[in-house]
């Protein structure tokens, strides 16, 4: 386990560190030189100098991409070029809307799927079967940002009974915060509930057919008995692990859905940081998210292995 | 001796034949409904190649905001555009983009995979660390980097979903391909003295294409999606091409006025990826119909 653990985390750092060279090379060495594409290419000379200097553009981009890299070390992202504040500041703030925003949308799904998964798959090849598995092809085939406009329409300008975007903040109350979220959270949870009501009905299909279940039933344990006892355990294995994927799903889903309901999450963060080509934003947020992706699939890979030994065997 | 068969099974990809294959695709509801949506969809794009009701570009402000009637069967947006043209030409976007990002995923991605798995060690490894690489961007990530470095544009969003499909296909084409390497007409025409380029052509690639047509057929579904998500944020196609991202964005503004006009693109986006996702079910079910026995 300990090898396999080893090589997992080195290629974990390697696809950081690859990451990281990527962007980097992206916005600031393969365009040409950033300030130009911070001031545009009609910016005068004087202003291209000054911010070249503020920002330290004028040294190689080795170092800077060193300078960058250690700073990550302390914790330092640098200076937004627009707000004139720490990134990591401004991440932070943002994070107060994109994290309950996150962790909202997969509670969400996870309760429904695992509710509609059972469901289908205690009732296969019947009418609620059919059901769930339609509403799962709907929720794959349904884009989350006019799934949101339709949720938008329906309950802000049809009945009233939430606001249509934006976040007050969570100092004006917990409850208008709350509200404010909510048609987010299920817009976001939509494409997560497809994939994951799926899985689940699947798996439950499958271990169902085991001969370990089918022992437990003919030694006179119930349906249901045999369901929650035996079934459901190992059933919810391969559904955690695409749980645990799609976290990356979700995170990354939270900047198309921030700009739906015009929240002021890190999604919004990025696509403002482009419109104002505020590179060190979008550098950082790139970075984190990123990161944040491959963290989870290391987490999901570690999970995995310690559940099922032919992984790290076969690794 | 006994002897070894060297020559390589018929493609696994239509068991009972050609024609058996027909019969039953003729037969699978979801693969029919699936080829008749997807089919309307290129119909539309193709019609609007020659015509569409309205000019899809035209702004007529008196026009604006209309309900559907018999001169505009969708209703007309903000600037008075025919709703239903810009669908139709909007559908013409969908399809390049589609095509075009799976084609460059499919090419760079199924070369990588089938190397990987003829080669296995060291060059295995390099190209799945770089699949995991490349798998730490989502389309919308490599969106972003691309229109920060160098402006939002459809040329943008194509190299953002033709980036992220090459490791799906890699990693796709990887397993299909290396199962494939360890039956016994491949360590035939290995013993036969064949090389592996040979082998790969030969006798991999045509019996794992149905995987890669069926993974295709997925990828074409979500770049649909992820191109309409990408011109909707602002980073994909620019006005004025038309785009089913692009007028639900635009439409998001007029919903308190006129909430039917977000409803059409959504529509088309939602039939579209349907449609496809319908034939790749199809075609995994028909390819492997134990696998449609299980589900």
């Amino acid at each position: 386990m300990s090898v396999f653990l080893a090589r997992r985390f080195l290629s974990f750092l390697i696809t950081v560190f690859g990451a990281s060279v990527i962007i980097f090379l992206l916005l600031e060495v393969l365009p040409g030189d950033p300030a130009l594409t911070m001031l545009g290419v009609d910016a005068p000379d004087s202003a291209i100098a000054a911010i070249r200097l503020e920002l330290g553009l004028d040294r190689p981009a080795f170092v800077r991409y060193v300078d960058w890299i250690a700073g990550l070390f302390h914790g330092e992202m640098g200076l937004s070029y627009v707000y004139k504040v720490p990134v990591t500041e401004l991440i932070g703030q943002r994070l107060q809307v994109t994290l309950p925003l996150a962790i909202g949308a997969m509670v969400v799904a996870t309760l429904v799927s695992l509710s509609l998964g059972i469901f289908a798959a205690t009732n296969h090849n019947r009418i609620g079967d059919y059901g769930v598995m339609g509403f799962s092809q709907l929720g794959l085939a349904i884009p989350d940002f006019w799934f949101g406009i339709l949720l938008i329409i329906l309950f802000a300008v049809i009945l009233h009974w939430l606001p249509s975007g934006g976040f007050p903040g969570w100092d004006e109350g917990i409850w208008r915060g709350i509200r404010s979220l909510i048609l987010p959270v299920f817009t976001q949870a939509l494409g997560l509930t497809a994939i994951m009501t799926r899985v689940t009905r699947s798996s439950v299909l499958e271990v169902a057919r085991e001969d370990y279940v089918r022992t437990a039933r003919a030694k006179g344990l119930s349906r249901r008995a045999a369901l929650w006892g035996h079934v459901l355990r190992n059933a919810l294995v391969p559904v955690l692990t695409i749980g645990g994927l799609l976290v990356a799903t979700v995170v990354t889903g939270t900047l198309i859905i921030e700009n739906v309901f015009a929240l002021p999450g890190v999604g919004k963060l990025i696509f403002d940081a482009i419109s104002n080509r505020d590179l060190m934003v979008v550098k950082n947020v790139v970075l984190l998210f990123a990161a944040i992706v491959v963290v989870v699939n290391f987490i999901v890979d570690i999970l995995y292995a310690l559940v099922d030994p032919r992984i790290r065997i076969h690794s | 001796m006994a002897q070894i068969e060297t020559t390589a099974p018929a493609p696994a990809t239509a068991p009972g034949g050609p024609s058996g294959f027909m019969h039953r695709a003729l037969r699978h509801r979801a693969f029919m409904i699936g080829l008749v949506l997807t089919g309307t969809m290129i119909l539309f794009a193709l019609v609007s190649l020659v015509w569409t009701p309205h000019s899809p570009t035209e702004i007529v402000i008196s026009q604006r905001l209309k309900s559907p009637s018999l001169s505009h069967w969708f209703g007309t947006d903000q600037f008075g555009r025919d709703i239903l043209s810009m669908i139709m030409a909007g559908a013409q976007t969908s399809i390049v983009v589609g095509l075009i990002a799976v084609c460059l995923g499919a090419v760079a991605g199924v070369s990588l995979g089938l190397w990987a798995a003829a080669r296995r060690g060291w060059t295995e490894d390099v190209i799945m660390r770089l699949s995991d690489l490349n798998m730490a961007f989502p389309v919308i990530l490599i969106a972003i980097l691309l229109t920060a470095g160098w402006g939002p544009g459809i040329t943008n969003a194509i190299l953002a979903l033709g980036i992220f499909n090459i490791s799906v296909f890699a990693r796709q084409v990887r397993g299909a391909a290396i199962a494939m390497w360890e039956r016994e007409f491949v360590l035939a025409a290995r013993a036969a003295g064949k090389g592996d380029l040979s082998i790969t052509f030969g006798h991999v690639l045509p019996n794992i294409i149905s995987v890669i047509v069926v993974q295709a057929t997925i990828s074409f579904a979500i770049a649909i999606l992820a191109e309409a998500a990408l011109s909707y944020l602002g980073v994909g196609s620019q006005p004025p091409d038309p785009s089913w991202g692009r007028m639900l964005s635009e439409s998001q503004s007029y919903i308190f006025l006129a909430p039917i006009i977000a409803v059409w693109p959504g529509l088309a986006i939602v039939l579209s990826v349907l449609g496809l996702n319908l034939i790749g079910d199809g075609l995994r079910d028909l390819v492997d119909p134990r696998l449609a026995r299980q589900r």
